[in-house]
């Protein structure tokens, strides 16, 4: 639960972990069932429909002006989104 | 016609627009007449999550995953408590496009995981038809809006059956479209290989004038790239020689004995109409709801990954206890030493349920069953038990693995609550689908039933 909440950019508190190990792994132990088909030679299927590029034309188009596009942002800094630090060097 | 004895709330969208043009009222005394009841039965409903007041067009509820430009936009979530998306999705300004207005947003699950309408960060809403009872989900507001008669119409979503479902709950029609039918251009993606945008309605027909004017190819989604014609009109001819299958597997362990006994009387109904009932077999449907469960939540993990707190929307933490189940189960399904085991397990069993949904076409031309094993159950009944929860979705998810549509139409009440038939279809059969489901209804008029709710002048 430590890692899979590590992975998945959540906090969790110990209680949270506690109710989500046991509730997953019945959800687990559920889908078990599907090693019980027989999916030899069958190709997975990843969208439904058969998936090609769209394409158009290369001309601009209208977008999001720097104003609009910033303006649900939790912080900003010189009309650019403030993110964590990801790498630092000291200094 | 003329409706002087009727309410104008109580009128279907096809009613309203030709007394529209008959000049039997105002676009701003039909507008008036529905913020009023919206505003006052949301109260008890909690249907909506934002109530404006439009005073012109046809007023419509939008689910609240459906982004609508500076209209708060919450998606069920704490995470999107202030945000106002800078742009709309490309089904509100087709919409807009047909004089369409915007009456509020709608309750639904957070980021449209689950089935009861009680994962919202804003409160539960009820089943018009019981308050006591959850109105199902995760379009829960939009399906309670219209059971109401809180809009004319409205829009959901349906990823695992969240547009059929709670129109079953709530009596109204609900249609979920063939995959790349609807634009999702600004629909908040739970899982995209099965994310569909569909409409909720008081009538067959109703459905129908929707599906017109929101579909499309839409060069802003890529996957909705293929051009569609659908006639109104063609939908009212009559179904004699319809081939009608209904699966075993639908019938069977786990449904209700007041659900069985609705649906079957509906399919006696369909054969009284001339149409002819053919048994087939969906052999993998059981395991439909094991490959769901792994496919949209790995698909949800990824996508939800984009809610960083960054460009929009608050901290992580702010999800609900669904939204995190499920973003853990789709990250573990995907990690390195188990993708194989899960995730692409799931991927080849969904070529399979594919494969019998193919056959059984080529047997019958309209799958029909139920939506739901059951009815409505009391608020708070599965909120523990999230499998429990899951498993209530057993008949509506192979249509989203499939990719093909799926419609429920009120068939009668089983306890006093609503019971939903559903009919599914080839890829692209939604001119059939929607013929059907309006002979049904036609001969029915389950739909003519409304729920007892007081609203004091």
């Amino acid at each position: 639960m430590a890692k899979l909440s590590r992975l998945s950019q959540l906090p969790l508190t110990s209680k949270e972990e506690d109710a989500y190990a046991a509730q997953v792994e019945e959800i687990l132990e559920y889908v078990e069932q599907l090693s019980k088909v027989d999916t030899s030679g069958v190709e997975p299927t990843f969208s439904p429909i058969d998936l090609k590029n769209v394409t158009r034309p290369d001309e601009p188009q209208a977008g999001l002006s720097q104003e609009e596009a910033l303006k649900d942002a939790r912080e900003v800094k010189n009309g650019l989104f403030v993110v964590k630090t990801i790498s630092s060097k000291s200094s | 016609m003329t409706h002087k004895n009727m309410e104008i709330t109580e009128l279907t969208l096809t009613q309203i627009l030709k007394a529209l043009e008959e000049k039997e009222f105002s676009e701003e005394e039909l507008n008036s007449a529905y913020v009023k009841r919206a505003q006052v039965l949301n109260a008890g409903l909690n249907a909506y999550v934002t109530v404006l007041e439009p005073y012109e067009g046809i007023p419509a509820a939008i689910k609240d995953v459906i982004v609508t430009k500076d209209v708060k936009t919450t998606a069920g979530s704490k995470i999107l408590e202030n945000f106002l998306p800078p742009y709309s999705a490309t089904v509100i300004d087709k919409l807009e496009s047909h004089n369409v207005s915007v009456l509020g947003k709608t309750n639904c699950d957070e980021f449209a995981m689950g089935s009861s309408g009680e994962n919202s960060a804003y409160g539960v809403t009820h089943n018009p038809w019981d308050t006591g009872k959850v109105p199902g989900g995760s379009s829960s507001g939009s399906a309670a809006a219209v059971s109401g008669d809180m809009c004319v119409f409205a829009l959901g979503s349906d990823t695992g059956g969240s547009i059929r479902q709670p129109a079953s709950f709530c009596g109204v029609v609900g249609l979920k479209p063939t995959y790349g039918l609807i634009s999702r251009y600004g629909l908040i993606a739970y899982a995209s290989s099965l994310d569909c945008v569909g409409p909720i309605a008081k009538s067959v027909e109703d459905a129908g004038q929707v599906l017109e004017w929101i579909s499309g190819p839409d060069g802003k989604d890529s996957n909705c790239s293929k051009s569609f014609t659908f006639s109104r009109e063609k939908i009212k001819d009559g179904i004699k020689g319809l081939r009608v299958g209904v699966p075993k597997e639908y019938l069977g362990e786990g449904l209700e004995e007041g659900v069985k006994e609705t649906i079957k009387s509906a399919l006696s109904k369909l054969e009284s109409l001339g149409a002819e009932l053919i048994y087939v077999d969906l052999p993998h449907s059981e395991y439909a709801i094991a490959a769901y469960y792994i496919i949209a939540t790995s698909e949800a993990s990824s996508n939800l990954a984009r809610l960083d707190g960054i460009r929009f929307g608050g901290n992580r933490d702010l999800f609900g206890a669904e939204v995190k189940r499920r973003i853990m189960l789709g990250t573990f399904s995907l990690s390195v030493g188990y993708y194989d085991d899960y995730f692409a397990r799931a991927a080849k069993v969904r070529t399979l349920i594919i494969k019998d949904f193919e056959k059984a076409f080529k047997k019958c031309d309209i799958i029909a069953g139920p939506v739901s094993p059951t009815v409505a159950w009391n608020i708070g009944a599965k909120v523990n038990d999230p499998l429990a929860m899951y498993l209530s979705d057993i008949y509506t998810v192979p249509a989203n693995l499939a990719g093909i549509p799926g419609i429920s139409v009120p068939a009668g009440f089983s306890d006093g609550l609503p019971v939903g038939l559903q009919f599914l279809g080839p890829k692209w059969s939604e001119e059939k689908l929607l013929q059907v489901a309006y002979n049904y209804e036609q001969s029915a008029e389950w739909n003519k039933q409304k729920p007892n709710l007081t609203v004091s002048p």
